[in-house]
């Protein structure tokens, strides 16, 4: 991996997901277009109500896989595999028509070393 | 044929047959082919042959065939080889989408693909709608008469007598036949492409596009409800498609799918067209796809698509494996062959025989180079680089612009009705100025316009200068109807809710003088507000449309926006253009004086008093 890459673009995420991944309560991610794999972001908190002038990015993470999900899908799995609760998960499909789940292989961003 | 050596010599020092063209264009697609050998990745084409020769045959209704292959690996070469060999056979028709700058339109944006496909022309060297319109009337009447018969003959005869009643009665013989054809003016626009002087307007229509009321109530066309795009799209298209299979086996090309563009929700441009190919699979009586990308795109994104199987079971119908075809890069006999073909295109055309085929290289030094195994772009890359004695010291940037130059030439009538292609090279040339001083401005920004959804899409961008004292709003608006001008020419003269000081009209025709809305807002904006309306001249577009070509396909001709900006200044493509200074200047607050007419020349009698059923289709014809 070269760490001097400069990583240009930022994926937006919840701050709650952000956070569970770091943990590695999950792997995936739900971004709002299709991601593909190879892309490299920084993990950009983003929270519905704050706007807040200074966020600090703690990892950056590389796609490893997208998937599409529609209706024909189960949510309820997707639901019971993950953190998000079904109804959340079926106002995106309801919103976006799709969902985009996005695995995501994570790096730490000052010591830039891979987490377990 | 002169075998002199020393001219021979002289003629390679000063030409190169390989520089620029190292990229399949669209429009080699259309026009001069590529030097071709069809024995290279024969699989490929051969497969849509057969599959055409299926369809045609009534064996199978509809066949999807997708090529993957890297990048420069020779996809657009076989298209092209399927569309100049399909061009010279009866059955089929071709048509080719290689950009989607729409994709949340993509269906009105494959609307107007298919219609300027069409207008393209077939193996009877008209436009294919008018080999259409010639076989449904010849279908409906018992006549037998050529697109060309028609065109110089019988309609003018016709048309002079009946005046545009007989196109209403060819409609009402025709209709009967077409049960599934629920709207009568896709028939009627189609039969208006064989009088010379309503093709034009008979092609804008049938794209999807409005006309003037004036050419709309002559030709009784009604313009088409704008309230949904997308979904009278693909009903347009659907039809369109099918009234054309009864007499040929559309062959429908999906080409440059591998963009990273993504639409309003979120999904790429591959995985679009591969939802609207299986759409039109399931819905069109016959029809032969192609779809070419990456594989990585095909693993990637179209594999990822849900209820893929479905999709798979479409895009690659005929493969037991169900998975794609793949090219394969030429070997040693390959290369050899390739390069015998361009040379000999090139000496021919410039009457001098080589001392042998592959003059002035060395043919075991293309078959080494054969063993890494060369993609076809490669090969012609170094070609270009190593034809003659002194490597070319010109701007590798100046080559593809020159290429690019003479493709628009051909095109140009196109291009000029394109208002996003105009809008996007005017704001590439703006881009390059900055920092520049021009017409008393200095160019500090060239930025988006800032709009809520309803005001999206109108005035193009806007050139920031002065400190910030002069924005100016760029709005190139190239179509007819009254209704979208007025829509736009609103917008243009609002400038406090656009942020803009100046509005600038781009546009080569005059606006209809009847039109209410559009001359209220157009005064408005000279008369009162200072705003300008520049005339756009093809000559001034070509060098910018030339460049921004150029840097659209950067990638695949491998150079930087930096060597593109480079150019643009060496050249002063930008800051010479009379165009952009024009835009720039002071304005005059009167419209130019020399705008084109945009109504239909009078030459046929404009009315016919008596009804269809008393036409005599027995005219004699004068031969």
């Amino acid at each position: 991996m070269n760490l001097l890459l400069p990583i240009s673009t930022a994926l937006c995420l919840p701050t709650s997901d952000i956070a569970a991944l770091i943990q590695g309560r999950i792997i995936a991610a739900i971004p709002k277009m299709f991601i593909r794999p190879g892309q490299k972001f920084a993990l950009y908190p983003v929270d519905l109500f704050a706007i807040e002038e200074k966020v600090s990015i703690q990892a950056w993470a590389k796609c490893e896989l997208t998937q599409i999900l529609d209706e024909s899908l189960s949510l309820e799995r997707l639901s019971r595999l993950t953190i998000w609760a079904q109804d959340a998960l079926d106002k995106i499909l309801h919103q976006q028509q799709h969902i985009f789940l996005c695995y995501l292989r994570l790096y730490n961003y000052l010591s830039l070393t891979r987490y377990q | 044929m002169i075998g002199n050596t020393s001219l021979i010599d002289e003629l390679i020092r000063n030409k190169n047959p390989f520089a620029g063209h190292i990229v399949v264009r669209s429009s080699q697609i259309w026009g001069k082919s590529f030097p071709d050998v069809p024995s290279i990745n024969a699989h490929a084409s051969n497969a849509v042959f057969d599959a055409v020769d299926k369809v045609s045959k009534g064996e199978r209704e509809t066949v999807g065939i997708t090529i993957i292959a890297e990048k420069g690996a020779g996809k657009s070469h076989i298209i092209s080889r399927i569309r100049h060999r399909l061009q010279t056979e009866d059955n089929a028709l071709f048509i080719y989408m290689g950009k989607y700058d729409n994709l949340n339109q993509i269906k009105y944006e494959f609307l107007q693909t298919l219609a300027s496909s069409l207008r393209a022309h077939g193996s009877k060297n008209v436009m294919q709608w008018q080999e259409i319109a010639a076989a449904l009337i010849n279908e409906a009447t018992g006549w037998d008469y050529t697109p060309q018969q028609y065109i110089q003959n019988i309609y003018p005869t016709y048309l002079k007598k009946y005046s545009t009643k007989f196109v209403d009665k060819l409609t009402e013989l025709i209709l009967p036949n077409k049960p599934d054809i629920t709207n009568p003016y896709l028939i009627k626009a189609i039969l208006w492409t064989l009088s010379s002087v309503h093709t034009n307007y008979a092609n804008y229509w049938l794209a999807g596009l409005d006309l003037t009321q004036n050419q709309a109530e002559v030709m009784g066309l009604p313009n088409y409800d704008k309230n949904d795009k997308e979904a009278e799209g693909l009903k347009t298209v659907r039809q369109i498609l099918d009234i054309i299979s009864d007499y040929k086996v559309p062959v429908i090309c999906f080409d440059e799918l591998d963009n990273t563009e993504v639409n309003e929700y979120g999904l790429l441009s591959a995985q679009l067209v591969a939802s609207l190919a299986k759409d039109l699979y399931n819905n069109l009586k016959r029809c032969v796809f192609l779809l070419a990308m990456y594989p990585g795109t095909w693993n990637e994104q179209i594999r990822a698509l849900p209820q893929v199987e479905a999709i798979i079971d479409r895009l690659v119908s005929e493969q037991l494996d169900r998975q794609p075809l793949r090219l394969n890069n030429p070997n040693a006999d390959d290369i050899v062959a390739i390069v015998s073909q361009w040379l000999q295109v090139f000496y021919e055309e410039n009457k001098v025989v080589p001392p042998h085929p592959v003059y002035p290289f060395n043919e075991d030094k293309l078959r080494e180079f054969g063993k890494s195994k060369p993609t076809i772009r490669s090969i012609l890359k170094w070609c270009a680089e190593n034809f003659g004695n002194s490597p070319t010291k010109s701007n590798p940037v100046k080559e593809y612009y020159q290429s690019e130059l003479s493709n628009i030439e051909a095109s140009i009538d196109e291009l000029i009705e394109n208002e996003e292609a105009i809008s996007k090279a005017l704001r590439l040339a703006f881009s390059s100025l900055k920092g520049e001083k021009l017409e008393g401005i200095n160019i500090e920004e060239v930025e988006d316009i800032q709009a809520k959804a309803a005001d999206k899409g109108y005035i193009d961008f806007k050139i920031i200068g002065n400190e910030s004292k002069v924005k100016i709003g760029v709005d190139v608006i190239q179509q007819s109807g009254g209704k979208a001008v007025g829509a736009a020419l609103k917008r243009l003269i609002e400038y406090e809710k656009f942020d803009i000081t100046r509005g600038c009209l781009v546009r080569s025709k005059k606006i209809n003088s009847g039109a209410s809305i559009p001359n209220k807002c157009l005064k408005q904006l000279l008369h009162h507000q200072g705003g300008e309306w520049v005339m756009l001249q093809s000559q001034d577009i070509k060098p910018l449309l030339a460049i921004w070509f150029v840097q659209r396909n950067c990638k695949s001709y491998e150079l930087t926006e930096e060597q593109i900006f480079d150019f643009i200044k060496q050249e002063k493509i930008a800051i010479s253009n009379p165009l952009v200074r024009e835009i720039l200047s002071e304005p005059s607050g009167e419209q130019p004086s020399n705008l084109t007419d945009d109504d239909l020349p009078i030459s046929i009698p404009q009315s016919f008093d008596s009804s269809s059923d008393s036409i005599d289709l027995n005219l004699p014809i004068v031969d």
